[in-house]
């Protein structure tokens, strides 16, 4: 009995793979069969502002978003994009008219519908609450650190 | 008494009796075709017992690509073919090709003094409609078309843009069809959307062959090659094009028969600095040979064009400032001279929330007697502009303009233009 507790304990104890991740953190997903693990936050910024829009095994890279309003987008818009929605729509309108991009990015409306369609998506990225991550997407480190990791870029607190 | 017992038990007799007689071979029959019904119902049950697994394994994610190779081999052990993947799709979300159709379109008012006359009036601007298309995840086109309106209350129509993308990476595109020359910067970045630009107008030397002429290529026929490099410090874009070039005059272009064999090249690098986010620099370098005009004495030969742009831009947080230098070299054949064409503008703007006032200063010297810039684009001239620009809605701009043209040997101009423009 006393080691079934033990046990039970070290496994509550245990760091996630995720690490710990606090609220209100942003994981960025993409789909388990996407070989990349790890991104410079400078490169994500370029993935995010379809600067860069192939992965280095050559697919393009589908970008997918949530709507406005949601906290993800905010820390989001706030941490990579660092632009207002109506900035980051005449971005998009730019892009667009430039022929750089064919259409705006894709667009749910909650972390579920995003999680659903990246674990489906072998070439999709996107961005989901850490707290609800779970086993069908694979959470890439940005500049070497996951959710709930000290200094991790897509948190409040981080500038 | 006792015959009719002796009757009854006879006929008893008879029919207790008559069943294996009469009916005996249809019992047979019937318990024949009831074996071969067993025999069938055992045979269905084996193919149920067979098929189920198979069954079963389609109904797992990612088995869809499985099901057209199961008549060649056992369900689980076919691996997803990767061509029939491409042909299908992701699993739930099949790629099919969605037309967007988006537009920008102004309307203004207008009022100028020049030395010899004044005028005002109400005048409907451009009216953009662009469509594009993702076809494929690496093959994307786009149409773009104004309905605009000459001096003389008449509305004209014009294919700005018809292309088709296919890109192969970051590092590669290839662009065919009609498009904005990447010459200079001006085009390449806000083409022809009006709410786009922080300005009401375009810069001089900017203007379109259907402005009663262009300094320089606007629109071009042709293949472009772009795409971007990441260095250590600095990311690099590049455009490498052949065009039909330029065609007899400054307003012709050469949209579906090229005047002469000689093709345009085109090639424009710029340069963004990692350290100064929001700073571009960059370049290109046009040539060109310009076909002859007969039918004017001065035009019997051809020219040959060398245009070389420089500018700058910086974009951030609240500043906007861009510079172009465009120098327009042309080499006459026919009188054997060489002229020399220097056009330029600086702009800046600073944003204070949803306002930004701004000034551009334009300046174009024309080389004396160049035989391809006629009329109105033979005149030097220099303009500054000051205004004002409020994006008092999403999507809608309101920008109030005051403008002084010096025209070298024509009437000068002031303007003061009031422009309500917005995307839709």
């Amino acid at each position: 009995m006393r080691t079934r507790l033990v046990m039970v304990l070290a496994l509550l104890l245990s760091p996630s793979p995720w690490g710990v991740a606090a609220a209100g953190e942003v994981a960025i997903v993409v789909s388990r069969d996407n070989p990349v693990t790890d991104l410079a936050l400078k490169e994500l910024v370029k993935i995010f502002r379809q600067e860069k829009q192939f992965w280095a095994a050559g697919k393009k890279i589908y970008l997918v978003m949530q709507e406005t309003g949601t906290p993800e987008k905010t820390l989001v818009m706030k941490n990579i994009f660092q632009m207002a929605d109506e900035e980051l729509k005449k971005y998009w309108l730019e892009k667009v008219f430039k022929q750089e991009i064919a259409s705006f990015p894709t667009t749910f409306s909650s972390n579920e519908a995003v999680t659903r369609f990246v674990s489906q998506v072998s070439n999709a990225i996107g961005f989901i609450d850490a707290s609800v991550i779970d086993d069908r997407v694979k959470v890439l480190r940005i500049d070497g650190k996951l959710p709930g990791e000290r200094g991790y870029a897509l948190a409040h607190d981080v500038e | 008494m006792e015959k009719e017992r002796l009757w009854l038990v006879g006929v008893t007799v008879f029919l207790l009796s008559a069943p294996s007689a009469v009916w005996g071979d249809e019992l047979s029959e019937l318990k024949a075709q009831i074996a071969q019904i067993q025999q069938e119902n055992q045979a269905l049950r084996q193919q149920v017992g067979t098929l189920l697994p198979r069954i079963e394994a389609l109904e797992k994610p990612g088995a869809r690509a499985v099901a057209r190779g199961a008549e060649t081999a056992p369900a689980q052990e076919t691996p997803r073919e990767p061509a029939l993947e491409r042909e299908l799709g992701p699993p739930s979300f099949i790629h099919v090709p969605h037309l967007n159709v988006r537009g920008f379109a102004d309307t203004q008012f207008n009022a100028k003094w020049t030395d010899s006359e004044q005028s005002n009036t109400f005048a409907e601007g451009a009216v953009d409609f662009y469509a594009t298309s993702e076809v494929t995840d690496q093959v994307s086109a786009l149409v773009e078309a104004d309905f605009n309106s000459d001096t003389e209350n008449a509305v004209t129509y014009r294919l700005e843009r018809a292309l088709v993308k296919y890109a192969f990476s970051d590092l590669l595109n290839v662009t065919m069809g009609r498009m904005h020359v990447p010459v200079g910067y001006w085009w390449p970045a806000t083409h022809h959307g009006n709410w786009l630009q922080t300005t009401i107008n375009r810069p001089d030397i900017a203007l379109s062959e259907g402005e009663n002429g262009a300094f320089i290529p606007v629109h071009q026929i042709g293949i472009n090659l772009s795409g971007v490099k990441e260095f250590t410090g600095v990311d690099v874009a590049y455009d490498a094009g052949v065009f039909n070039g330029r065609g007899r005059t400054v307003t012709e272009v050469q949209h579906v028969k090229d005047k002469n064999d000689g093709k345009a090249v085109n090639l424009r690098v710029s340069l963004h600095p990692q350290a100064i986010e929001g700073l571009t620099v960059g370049g290109n370098v046009w040539f060109d040979e310009i076909p002859s005009n007969p039918p004017t004495a001065a035009r019997r030969e051809a020219i040959n064009e060398l245009i070389l742009g420089e500018y700058a831009t910086y974009f951030h947080d609240k500043v906007e400032l861009i510079g172009e230098l465009l120098n327009i070299y042309h080499d006459d054949k026919t009188s054997g001279e060489e002229f020399d064409t220097v056009g330029l503008y600086l702009q800046g703007g600073y944003r204070i929330e949803k306002w930004m006032p701004y000034y551009r200063f334009d300046y174009i010297d024309v080389a004396n007697s160049d035989p391809f810039y006629t009329t109105p684009r033979n005149l030097d001239r220099l303009r500054h502009t000051l205004g004002i620009r409020w994006d008092f809605l999403p999507w809608n701009a309101v920008k109030v303009e005051y403008s002084r043209l010096n025209v070298d040997q024509g009437d000068d101009e002031q303007a003061l233009q009031a422009n309500w423009s917005f995307a839709f």
